[in-house]
C-alpha cells in the first residue's frame, strides 16, 4: 500500500499549531524521513521569516516626523476667506453701529463731492434700509459676535490639538 | 486603571510632544517592516513612515481603543503603502483576485536570480525573493513572522477575512520554499 505523504499545508499547519495537531500528522512525522525533510525545510524558512531585516530608519526619523508635523501646523494656521470676509463685514457694521448710518452717509456723501465719483446709490442704500426700519445695533452686534465667537474658535480650540 | 497607551494617547491629543516621540519609538519597528516589506522603492520607503506618523498624529483624537493602537497604526501604514502602490501602477494580489492559480504563478515568477545569486545566506536569499511577492502577500508574511500578529489582527488590518489571510499566508510559504528550492541546492539552501 503507498504511503500517503503530509502536503505543504499538512505541515504548515503543524508548524503553526502544533499542539493542534492531529496524532495522524504528528505519527506520520515521526516514521517518515521525507516529511522530516519537508519538515525541517519549512521549520528553516520560519525561522528565516521571523529574523529581523537589517533595514533601519535614520537616527533622526522622530526629529523628522515632529518637523513635518510643525509645517503643516503652519502652513494650516493661516486666516481662512471665510473668517476674514465676516472679519469685513463685522467691522463695516460696527463702524456703521458706532458712527450712526446718517454720518457715515454724510461721510460718503461729503467724500463724494471731494472725489467727483457719483456716490448717489450710497443715500438710495440708506432711504432703502431706513425704510425697513431695522435695528442696525443689534444686526452688528450679532454679526460681531459670530465674528469673535469664530475666531475663538479658529485660534483657541482648533489649536488645543497643537504640538508644542 | 488608565494602560500605558491610553495614558500616551491622552498626552498627544493635549499636545504633548514627548509623548508623540515616546508612541513613534515604539511603533516605528512595526511601520517600517511594513513600509520596508510592501515598497521595493528605497528612495520613498523613508518617506512613507513618516507620512504614515503624520497621519497617526492627525488621526489620534479619533481613535478611541476599539482594536489595540499597534492594529490601528498598522492599518494606516498598510493603507499608506497601498495608496503609494496603487499610484505606482504596481500589481497587488486583489488585481489577480478570481483568476487562475498560474496567473498568480506568473505574476510571483519574477526573476530576481541575478540579484539572489550575489545572496550567500539564506535570510537575504528570502529577502529577494519575498520582494518578488505581491504587496499583500509581504504584509501578510511580516505581520505574522515579523510582528507575531494573529490572523484576526491581520484580516482587521488588510481588511478582509480571517480565512483568505490563512490562504495567501499558506501560498505565499509554499511558493517562496518552491522557488528556493528550485534555484539553489538543497544542501546549500537547507543545511
Amino acid at each position: 500500500m503507498a504511503v500517503k505523504h503530509l502536503n505543504d499545508q499538512e505541515i504548515q499547519n503543524y508548524l503553526d499549531n502544533k499542539r493542534g495537531a492531529s496524532n495522524r500528522v504528528a505519527m506520520h512525522l515521526e516514521t517518515c524521513a521525507r516529511c522530516q525533510a519537508q519538515l525541517q525545510q519549512y521549520q528553516n524558512l520560519y525561522s528565516a521569516l521571523g529574523r529581523e531585516p537589517e533595514l533601519t530608519l535614520r537616527f533622526d526619523f522622530a526629529d523628522t516626523v515632529m518637523a513635518k508635523l510643525r509645517a503643516g501646523e503652519e502652513a494650516a494656521f493661516t486666516l481662512p476667506i471665510w473668517l476674514a470676509f465676516f472679519g469685513i463685514i463685522a467691522g463695516v457694521a460696527t463702524t456703521l453701529y458706532l458712527v450712526g448710518l446718517e454720518k457715515a452717509a454724510t461721510f460718503f456723501t461729503t467724500l463724494r463731492t471731494y472725489l467727483s465719483f457719483d456716490w448717489h446709490f450710497i443715500s438710495t442704500i440708506n432711504k432703502y434700509l431706513a425704510g425697513l426700519h431695522l435695528n442696525f445695533g443689534l444686526l452688528a452686534l450679532a454679526v460681531f459676535i459670530i465674528a469673535m465667537m469664530s475666531i475663538i474658535d479658529h485660534f483657541v480650540f482648533q489649536s488645543r490639538h497643537k504640538i508644542q | 486603571m488608565m494602560t500605558e497607551p491610553e495614558e500616551l494617547v491622552k498626552k498627544i491629543v493635549a499636545g504633548d510632544a514627548e509623548a508623540f516621540r515616546n508612541l513613534i519609538a515604539a511603533y516605528q519597528r512595526l511601520v517600517s517592516h511594513i513600509v520596508f516589506r510592501m515598497v521595493n522603492n528605497e528612495a520613498d520607503r523613508e518617506d512613507l513612515c513618516q507620512e504614515v506618523f503624520v497621519k497617526v498624529y492627525q488621526n489620534l483624537s479619533s481613535f478611541h481603543f476599539e482594536s489595540k493602537i499597534s492594529t490601528w497604526i498598522a492599518k494606516i501604514a498598510y493603507n499608506t503603502c497601498l495608496n503609494y502602490l496603487k499610484k505606482k501602477k504596481v500589481l497587488l494580489f486583489d488585481d489577480l483576485a478570481g483568476k487562475s492559480e498560474s496567473l498568480e504563478k506568473s505574476f510571483c515568477s519574477y526573476d530576481a536570480a541575478d540579484s539572489a545569486a550575489l545572496a550567500t545566506d539564506l535570510t537575504a536569499r528570502l529577502q529577494k525573493e519575498i520582494e518578488t511577492l505581491p504587496a499583500q502577500y509581504r504584509a501578510i508574511l511580516t505581520l505574522y513572522h515579523l510582528d507575531e500578529m494573529s490572523y484576526s489582527e491581520i484580516s482587521e488590518i488588510l481588511d478582509m477575512p480571517a480565512g483568505t489571510v490563512k490562504s495567501y499566508l499558506f501560498r505565499a510559504r509554499k511558493i517562496l520554499k518552491e522557488r528556493l528550492s528550485a534555484k539553489y541546492p538543497v544542501e546549500e539552501l537547507w543545511p
